[in-house]
């Protein structure tokens, strides 16, 4: 469980986490998500929550010794997530940003209030952006 | 008119006096470690050249304000007599070039790479081997790629000679 104090945005952010870490089958494609960090390879996942708190999940695997992987979204998704390449920073890149963006962008968010994308690292590290403006993110381009 | 140019003299007396003061007051992170990567490094065999020009300079970044040094340079690529790619006396081709993890080495740095063939830059990474011997990789960006219909996907091919040792030439 994560302690929130902050504020409302921070608030909001913790309750959608803890949601799904509370999600039981969430919280089995994290374990396996940590269980592939440090590989020759990327994994990455598109997921939807349903519910009855069941969880709709789509896997990709990237190419050995490279650090990208591509995942298909041809509907909306609740989110994303990826296991980084071993050594890679334990941080999202500029590309996974990037993603946000055009994802959003492509009308493939179902919700970018809710959206959560993680990215998990050998270190265990796992990372949850929020986007606080969609206006300003949709238009950051221009 | 006589002190209206006493007037006018004074004011840019007192910005360029402002301006030399933050100047001055700015940080400076400096790396004399990156120097050793400063030089012409060259790999040649029967069908390639491929020479990059490495500088480390001072460079100010913003918000806050520092001054760092960073590694920016030129490369030159020549298949078969040919120039393929030559961005000297052009636009810098490597940019920001820092230490990829100076805890760990000072002899690897990390830069931002224009491959003139694609629109997009490319990581690439130098390892300092011997003080006159660099090994020279490029790749794609780490990071998760979305597939989304209707988007076109940016080329990931790479259009100069990869992961190979340039010997110091100047």
């Amino acid at each position: 469980m994560i302690n929130c104090t902050v504020d409302t945005i921070s608030n909001n952010l913790c309750a959608q986490v803890n949601t799904l870490a509370s999600n039981k089958n969430f919280k089995s494609l994290m374990t396996i998500l940590q269980q592939n960090t440090g590989q020759n390879y990327e994994i990455g996942y598109t997921y939807d929550v349903n519910a009855d708190g069941t969880v709709n999940v789509n896997h990709f695997q990237g190419s050995n010794n490279s650090s990208s992987v591509d995942i298909n979204i041809p509907i909306p998704v609740d989110g994303f997530t990826h296991s980084h390449y071993s050594g890679d920073f334990p941080t999202f890149s500029g590309a996974d940003i990037q993603q946000i963006y055009q994802i959003m962008q492509a009308g493939k968010m179902k919700n970018p209030n809710t959206l959560t994308l993680f990215e998990g690292s050998s270190d265990f590290t796992t990372w949850e952006p929020i986007i606080n403006n969609k206006v300003t993110n949709t238009n950051c381009n221009n | 008119m006589k002190t209206a140019l006493t007037i006018v003299a004074l004011l840019i007396s007192s910005f360029t006096l402002k301006a030399q003061q933050m100047i001055k007051d700015t940080p400076y992170h400096s790396q004399p470690d990156l120097h050793r990567f400063d030089g012409v490094w060259e790999y040649s065999d029967n069908n390639i050249t491929f020479r990059i020009i490495l500088k480390t300079e001072k460079v100010l970044m913003k918000s806050p304000d520092v001054f760092i040094d960073l590694i920016s340079g030129y490369h030159t690529y020549i298949k078969n007599n040919q120039i393929i790619q030559n961005s000297v006396g052009k636009e810098k081709t490597i940019k920001i070039g820092g230490f990829e993890n100076q805890s760990k080495s000072k002899n690897i740095v990390s830069f931002s790479f224009t491959d003139m063939e694609r629109p997009i830059s490319i990581r690439g990474i130098l390892e300092l081997l011997t003080v006159n011997q660099l090994k020279w990789t490029v790749k794609n960006r780490e990071g998760v790629r979305a597939i989304l219909p209707g988007v076109k996907q940016g080329d990931r091919n790479i259009y100069v000679p990869n992961n190979i040792i340039l010997t110091k030439v100047k």
